[in-house]
């Protein structure tokens, strides 16, 4: 067996026993898994079967990791309480709440976006001063919620991806980059919103608008917190 | 106290031991200076086999990132792909002080108990 299979296998087994992660964290995974595969392959020792059997012996198997995964996934408390209770002042991790509030901001922005589409359809051009109402009061009322939700989700992401080239400092703009584009569509969608003030018509692209956006921000939540 | 029988039952008591203390050991590396994933995997293992599967360590990384208790930056490295850089922070360094007082109280505890012939404080 060539050093190459005996990675690929290795790595085959983690893909399928990571199957039950969702699947950024499962491809995630298997990508920092393969990682230290290569670099301790560089390392001294060289690459020959032996020098890889121990690398992979060294991981742990596939199984192994993918335990430890689902098993810290859970609430802190649901690791072994046994040896010491000194495990009991694990911080009760603070990433846990704001994820649970922002599902539910993601919720009511689904909502919401739902309820703009519906009324915007069912708004013939008679009733002037309803239209009028909701084109300019509600999008005042969401958009800080649309807004306050993303900088949210973005704020905590820890999915930061590898850039293919960029200097640090590069690097560091770039993630602090979305909150502030998620501002500039804000200000855009209320500048239409303005324009919505119109009439029905326009009221119903901003609604039409909204929809993606508030959908788009529900998938951000569902990846960012894929437990139930 | 846990009759000898029940500890043995439960499997080697020093795996329990490490599972509690590995996260506070992996913000301890990262309290100085920025780090890597596999550098934290070959100190640890250096360290007395504080872990046996070296795999594990990044399950452990990836709840670090969700508690907001480390933060990671994409870096060149000289050869290779771009590495994760793990840094420590406020709450991860909150999170390891009050451990690491705590750890210290339990220590001397089973010290004086184990050692120290117990019964007096």
């Amino acid at each position: 067996m060539t050093t190459e299979q005996l990675i690929d296998g290795y790595l085959t087994r983690l893909r399928d026993a990571a199957a039950v992660l969702p699947p950024p964290r499962r491809a995630e995974l298997v990508a920092e898994v393969a990682e230290h595969i290569e670099t301790a392959v560089e390392g001294p020792g060289g690459a020959d079967e032996i020098a890889v059997r121990n690398v992979l012996g060294r991981l742990g198997s596939p199984e192994e990791i993918v335990a430890a995964e689902i098993e810290g996934d859970g609430v802190p408390g649901g690791r072994p309480a046994g040896a010491g209770g000194f495990t009991a002042t694990a911080p009760a991790s603070p990433g846990r709440r704001p994820r649970e509030f922002r599902i539910v901001v993601a919720a009511i922005l689904l909502v919401l976006g739902v309820l703009l589409v519906l009324i915007a359809s069912s708004q013939g051009p008679g009733s002037a001063i309803v239209a009028l109402s909701v084109a300019v009061l509600t999008p005042y009322v969401w958009i800080p919620i649309v807004v306050a939700g993303m900088l949210l989700a973005v704020q905590r992401s820890s999915l930061g991806r590898p850039p293919a080239a960029e200097a640090p400092g590069e690097v560091a703009r770039r993630r602090r980059a979305p909150p502030w584009l998620f501002g500039l569509v804000g200000i855009a969608v209320l500048l239409l919103a303005a324009l919505a003030a119109e009439g029905p018509f326009f009221m119903g692209m901003v609604a039409v608008l909204a929809l993606p956006l508030v959908v788009l921000m529900l998938l951000i939540e569902v990846r960012r917190a894929p437990r139930p | 106290m846990v009759p000898s029988a029940a500890g043995h039952s439960r499997g080697n008591p020093l795996t329990e031991l490490r599972r509690g203390v590995l996260e506070f050991c992996v913000l301890a590396l990262m309290r100085e200076r920025e780090t890597y994933a596999f550098e934290i995997v070959r100190h640890l293992s250096g360290a007395g086999g504080l872990v046996t599967s070296e795999g594990t360590i990044y399950p452990l990384l990836a709840r670090l990132r969700r508690d907001a208790l480390v933060t990671t930056t994409w870096r060149e490295s000289e050869a290779g792909p771009p590495r994760r850089y793990y840094r420590i922070t406020a709450g991860g360094t909150r999170a390891l002080v009050a451990f690491t007082a705590d750890w210290e109280g339990f220590r001397d505890a089973v010290d004086d108990i184990l050692v120290g012939g117990g019964g007096t404080k």
